[in-house]
């Protein structure tokens, strides 16, 4: 609608009907929606062979910043908080929340490389892409929640009791996080892990 | 002294015809299914959805399009009431509102999806998609938010394409708005299946990217509805239902008012009132005079083009006195 419209229905006291849309428009349109709807099955068909070959091929889902091949490729960087008595952080790392780590190292065939630090130093870290996991002194309603990504829950009992714990991992990271909850459900199958 | 008559004259307004009248009823039904369905299907991708963001967009938009069904449905309901006291006019303006809330809910959804995807890129913040133990195996969530956003894709695609049907027929603004919201819903989904499988591949930004490029169209849709909302509220020209072109139906008047044999000239003053259309005809005659009876043929002329014809009003028109004045 123009204003040079507007201003004629002002003025003038017989309005002339506009039709809605010219027979030659109506078909071009007709044209272009069947067009794009055959293109639209073609994108879906192409969507849905690229899934299936990709979910064979065993390379799918993938790191955004290749964190599994940093790790595979060895060392695997671990943030570690002092959290007694499953993280001991003063001296050598032990208990058996770093003894678990230091498995899933192994399965990796890598070995850890501890990164000493503050909880939030630590984090930032992880966040960055700068570590595979952070481990011990996690709350449970941790603010790091949605800027990072977690790993499935386990239990690990001490002189504390019964604790839920879990492991900080790097937000995005698909493989690994794939990788590392595998592992943690296999120890919680076998028993070694409850 | 005081008049034996009442003082206020409320109109007597025109019923709709039945076949209208069925089709407003299955227009309610389509309503009712869209907000059964549409939240069955939310409350399933609250379950599946982890952090992706197309993810989240994709509920957002399917709770926001619960708003325009809902207010359609409180519509029907008001507009069914009779003319009364206070209502003097009639209760058929209740369909403008629910299409200015349509309108609003379409817009606001686009706004919302653009600002989450543009914030999530300049941040550079990679999306968290976790893994469900199932049996033996983690297996990686996106599959199961894949499958989610598929099924939430069939409703939407389902009604929205009943509703195109219907609304037209019945002259629904806010029912054809209600069908470009379920539109919107189902291609928010379809970009959020494309953002997790390209966040499968590493690509961290390709969720944002496809709610962006999804959120543009929604935006159009949204403005564009928007617009004819605020016309209608202006009792602006009539448009048709999908405010691509003018109303052919003010032209048909015309003719039809001209067609009869005492008039000379007529203007016409046409408004819409929800799906109904009023307004006023200014007839010229020979002598610049209206009896009674010329005024009924008047009303019952245009009131015989379309069931859509409400309220007619009927004066002389005074524009050739005017000129012969000059």
């Amino acid at each position: 609608m123009t204003f040079g419209g507007l201003h004629l229905r002002r003025i003038e006291p017989v309005r002339l009907a506009r039709t809605n849309r010219n027979p030659m428009d109506n078909a071009l349109f007709e044209a272009s929606l069947r067009y794009v709807r055959g293109r639209a099955r073609c994108l879906l068909t192409g969507l849905g062979l690229a899934l299936c070959i990709t979910a064979c091929d065993g390379g799918y889902p993938r790191d955004a910043e290749h964190t599994l091949d940093r790790v595979q490729r060895g060392p695997m960087r671990v943030g570690i908080s002092h959290d007694p008595p499953l993280v001991q952080a003063r001296g050598a790392p032990s208990g058996a929340e770093v003894a678990l780590v230091e498995q899933l190292a192994g399965e990796q065939g890598a070995k850890v490389e501890w990164v000493y630090g503050a909880h939030d130093a630590l984090m930032t870290q992880l966040q960055q892409f700068q570590l595979a996991a952070v481990v011990g002194g996690h709350h449970q309603d941790s603010p790091w929640q949605p800027e990072v990504s977690w790993s499935r829950e386990y239990l690990m009992r001490s002189e504390l009791g019964l604790q839920r714990r879990q492991l900080a991992l790097p937000p995005g990271e698909n493989a690994w996080q794939l990788q590392v909850d595998q592992f943690l459900l296999d120890r919680q199958r076998r028993g070694q892990l409850q | 002294m005081s008049s034996v008559y009442p003082r206020i004259r409320p109109r007597r307004t025109r019923g709709l015809p039945a076949e209208q009248r069925e089709l407003l009823r299955k227009a309610c039904r389509l309503e009712w299914a869209t907000l059964i369905l549409i939240a069955a299907t939310s409350i399933m991708m609250y379950v599946v959805m982890g952090g992706s963001k197309a993810m989240q967009t994709a509920l957002v938009e399917d709770v926001l399009s619960l708003l325009a069904p809902a207010a359609f449905l409180v519509a029907a309901r008001f507009q069914r009431r009779p003319v009364d006291q206070e209502y003097l006019n009639g209760h058929t303006r209740a369909f403008d509102i629910t299409f200015f809330i349509a309108a609003v809910a379409l817009t606001g959804v686009g706004l919302a999806v653009v600002i989450d995807a543009v914030h999530t890129l300049i941040t550079a913040s990679h999306p968290v998609i976790t893994t469900v133990a199932i049996g033996d195996r983690a297996v990686w969530q996106g599959w199961l938010m894949i499958g989610g956003l598929l099924i939430s894709v069939i409703p939407p695609v389902v009604l929205g394409r009943m509703k195109l049907k219907i609304a037209p027929r019945i002259a629904l603004k806010t029912l054809h708005a209600d069908a470009d919201t379920n539109k919107a819903d189902w291609m928010t989904a379809l970009a959020g299946v494309l953002g997790i499988v390209g966040i499968g591949f590493g690509l961290w930004w390709a969720d944002s990217a496809a709610a962006l490029f999804i959120a543009c169209s929604i935006l159009k849709d949204g403005v564009t509805n928007l617009r004819s909302a605020v016309r209608d509220m202006h009792d602006a020209y009539p448009q048709v239902v999908d405010g691509s072109s003018d109303d052919p139906l003010v032209a048909q008047l015309h003719r039809a008012v001209l067609a009869l044999d005492f008039v000379a000239e007529a203007q016409l003053r046409f408004h819409e009132e929800g799906n109904r259309l009023s307004g006023v005809v200014f007839v010229s005659t020979a002598d610049d005079c209206l009896t009674l009876e010329q005024v009924e043929r008047v009303v019952s002329a245009c009131r015989e083009v379309s069931w859509r014809v409400d309220q007619v009003t009927v004066t002389v028109s005074g524009l050739r006195a005017k000129i012969a004045r000059q």
